[in-house]
């Protein structure tokens, strides 16, 4: 079932990978084509490839990560191939912003002292001294 | 034990001294160098984030500002990681073009930020609000700054308008390696971003098809830096892809007079003169590049379209 998935979703991103690189006339060459530091300038497939399987890695790692397989494709797709890069590899360790509250009690009294202090604003109710 | 009591006391002696030292604000405020103040984006529309969301709900703040009508609930599947609980900085960016727009990382500094608020631009900033020890990643929306009562303005969580120290916002967006973001139309580039950094968004748009703001963002590199052949050779390319093939020529006719050059610039306006049924300028023009680059596979194959 998994590797299923899996498959689907590589031949999903096959699609959506090729849909977007595709110009509306196939025999006009898109701009990236002329772009310095391109894969395609370096005439290079090599370099095509592994661009397409790094979008196909940050998408199954998005979709390990809880993210629907059509979301995962339609994100990878909006990515430039530098945020890809930057993506992959780093799903699971990049921050990820998202809270309000939810500090483990251990840290608690740290951080009222520097809630207090300005340092960090964790809680709503804290005023800082300065 | 008495060892940790004793590091726990210079511990709390650093952050006591720190705490005072924003350095950044200090510096600020010495030199306020003219900048307005008090100011507030108050248009600025505010969404409460629920769970998790605060993501979402600083991008749309961006976004309704920058005239999309968006919900957070609809940037939802966009950004959010469920098994993250929160949302990447890098799908903050990318989003955006979904709406035709143009998101630029700012640089990583405070007065930078408070120069895009006053130049209009609410700012999105990663938070930690915590201690790397245990982090507290947030999105919140910077609008505005009083200098003399010390304090930033944000959009933040499920307050609207909540008043922090400047210190404290700098401590806290320290400790998300200053990352903040604009959101713009891509008519507008603002000033602190580079020609290269303008033409990788445009580059981008033009990838996922948002062929408009692609071209939007093409004519405006070229009207503020006219020496990047790039950008009018994406001019061209995306007024073709929209039909307007009088302004594709135009854009791509000077490019064939500038010395050395990339072939698909060539390649293009041969193609367009055949589509047009120009064959006399096609074969002159493939004649040329035949001569810069006698090995170019695509010449090879427009060959036999020229003959007559």
């Amino acid at each position: 079932m998994k590797q299923g998935l899996v498959s689907t979703l590589s031949y999903a991103v096959l699609l959506s990978f090729g849909a977007a690189n595709l110009p509306l006339h196939a025999a006009m060459l898109p701009t990236e084509r002329a772009a310095e530091q391109s894969a395609l300038t370096l005439n290079d497939e090599r370099a095509e490839v592994v661009d397409f399987l790094q979008r196909e890695h940050v998408a199954k790692a998005l979709a390990e990560q809880g993210v629907s397989s059509a979301d995962a494709i339609e994100r990878v797709a909006t990515l430039s191939d530098e945020e890809v890069r930057e993506l992959n590899g780093k799903i699971k360790n990049l921050p990820a912003g998202g809270d309000i509250v939810g500090v483990l009690f251990t840290v608690f009294i740290i951080l009222l002292v520097t809630d207090i202090l300005g340092l960090t604003k964790v809680f709503p109710f804290t005023r800082s001294v300065r | 034990m008495q060892l940790l009591c004793k590091q726990g006391v210079a511990l709390l002696a650093t952050l006591l001294l720190s705490a005072c030292a924003a350095p950044q604000t200090r510096a600020l405020l010495a030199e306020p160098a003219g900048r307005p103040t008090p100011l507030e984006l108050s248009r600025v529309p505010f969404h409460a984030q629920t769970e998790h969301q605060c993501g979402p709900a600083a991008l749309a703040m961006l976004l309704n500002d920058a005239g999309v009508a968006v919900s957070p609930e609809a940037l939802t599947p966009q950004v959010f990681v469920p098994g993250r609980e929160g949302s990447l900085a890098i799908e903050m960016l990318a989003a955006v073009r979904r709406y035709d727009r143009v998101a630029y990382r700012i640089p990583p500094r405070l007065d930078a930020a408070l120069d895009q608020v006053a130049q209009g631009r609410p700012v999105l900033l990663l938070q930690n609000l915590s201690l790397p020890i245990s982090p507290l990643w947030h999105y919140a929306v910077l609008i505005g700054y009083d200098l003399a009562q010390r304090q930033a303005i944000l959009r933040s969580g499920i307050t609207e308008r909540e008043l922090m120290p400047l210190d404290t916002l700098e401590h806290t967006w320290a400790r998300g390696d200053f990352w903040a973001m604009v959101v713009v139309a891509p008519e507008q580039i603002p000033d602190f971003v580079t020609p290269t950094e303008a033409q990788r968004q445009a580059l981008a748009l033009e990838r996922i098809g948002r062929h408009a703001a692609a071209r939007a963002l093409y004519a405006a590199i070229v009207a503020r830096w006219p020496d990047q052949p790039l950008a009018r050779f994406g001019l061209g390319n995306m007024a073709y892809q929209l039909g307007d093939l009088r302004a594709a020529e135009a854009a791509w006719l000077p490019l064939t007079e500038l010395a050395g050059g990339q072939y698909a610039w060539w390649h293009n306006l041969i193609e367009l003169y055949l589509e047009q049924g120009r064959r006399a300028e096609a074969l002159a023009l493939w004649q040329r590049a035949q001569q810069r680059w006698p090995a170019q596979p695509e010449l090879a194959e427009l060959r036999p379209r020229l003959q007559p």
